[in-house]
């Protein structure tokens, strides 16, 4: 006997994930999921990151990893709250394993939320986790054929940052065909160059926190 | 490298709807996806062992990447990921096929008797 299902594969995901961005509605916090390539960059992007807004913006992190505690401890050491979730051997964060550990979050005292994924290219980008915005790191050090070989990331991002770009005059790096590529994957994609180390092209990033903060409590 | 956990939410989706033992399972997977089809397939091996979808069949349909264009109306092939019109060049344009991750068909035993 066959029978007819059409039936979305990641629907239980989808649900969760939905599940989740009401429990953060209702708490007034606004969520960012970091992706990008291994050693792109997240966690000192992070670093700079809080160090800069948490006197202006109370923020919290989840820190994503198949394994070991090293980001979570780095994060740490900023002095804002943050919870270590290790995948054991997955590839992406799911919405089922931010469910988990939500409980664990003073969420009375967060306003911004920074979940930074599992180090991947492709799989993260399939699955939300209940967050209000994609943002996505490529370091230049990666290489300029991105944007072709992984689009899906591409597409479903709001805010590409190019990092580490104080290492362009080392690199082939093609920062115009990175723009017009992503652009022709994701017309609305926002992008920005920037180097989390020299501290380079890091307010405009500062300022799209603030502006989508702003934005996202006024609705 | 996701495939696993796609096998999985496939294998939940079954258990929520289907009784009985499963004998085939039809997908659509979108060229976007990134899903590999024998990876798909393996992970699914894996993790249906001692389930009602033990040794099910997976018949997986490759939907390629389409869109229609918002100036000119036309529905054209997404070649390499260049995305504009291939009929009028313009980057106007919507997604309509290539994302999906479907389960669109199960296969179960009849009960004899």
């Amino acid at each position: 006997m066959k029978i007819k299902l059409v039936k979305n594969i990641l629907e239980a995901n989808e649900r969760i994930a939905e599940e989740n961005r009401k429990i953060f509605k209702q708490n007034g916090i606004f969520v960012i999921n970091v992706m990008s390539a291994p050693g792109a960059g997240k966690t000192t992007l992070l670093e700079k990151t809080i160090n800069t807004l948490k006197d202006k913006i109370r923020i919290g992190v989840i820190e994503g990893d198949i394994a070991t505690t090293k980001d979570a401890e780095r994060i740490e050491a900023t002095g804002v709250p943050v919870i270590q979730i290790n995948t054991d051997g997955a590839c992406h964060l799911d919405a089922n394993m931010v469910r988990g550990v939500i409980d664990d979050l003073p969420l009375a005292e967060i306003d911004l939320l920074i979940i930074e994924n599992v180090g991947n290219l492709v799989c993260p980008a399939e699955f939300k986790v209940g967050e209000d915005a994609k943002v996505m790191l490529l370091s230049v050090t990666e290489g300029d054929d991105k944007p072709l070989k992984y689009p899906l990331m591409f597409s479903e991002s709001s805010l590409l940052l190019i990092n580490k770009i104080d290492l362009l005059p080392y690199t082939e790096f093609d920062i115009s065909k990175v723009k017009k590529d992503s652009l022709s994957i994701n017309p609305e994609l926002n992008i920005l160059e920037v180097s989390a180390k020299t501290g380079k092209g890091m307010d405009i990033w500062y300022g799209w926190i603030q502006e989508r903060l702003h934005r996202h409590f006024l609705i | 490298m996701h495939e696993l956990s796609i096998a999985e939410g496939i294998l939940g989706a079954l258990k929520e709807q289907v009784k009985g033992r499963i004998i085939s399972i039809k997908l659509r997977i979108g060229e976007m996806s990134g899903v590999v089809p024998s990876a798909l397939k393996f992970s699914f091996e894996i993790v249906s062992k001692g389930t009602m979808a033990e040794g099910a069949t997976l018949y997986i349909e490759n939907v390629p990447l389409t869109a229609k264009c918002g100036d000119c109306l036309e529905t054209f092939l997404i070649k390499d990921y260049c995305f504009e019109c291939s009929l009028c060049g313009g980057s106007n344009f919507k997604v309509v096929s290539g994302r999906e991750l479907m389960i669109e068909e199960v296969e179960v035993e009849n009960k004899v008797g």
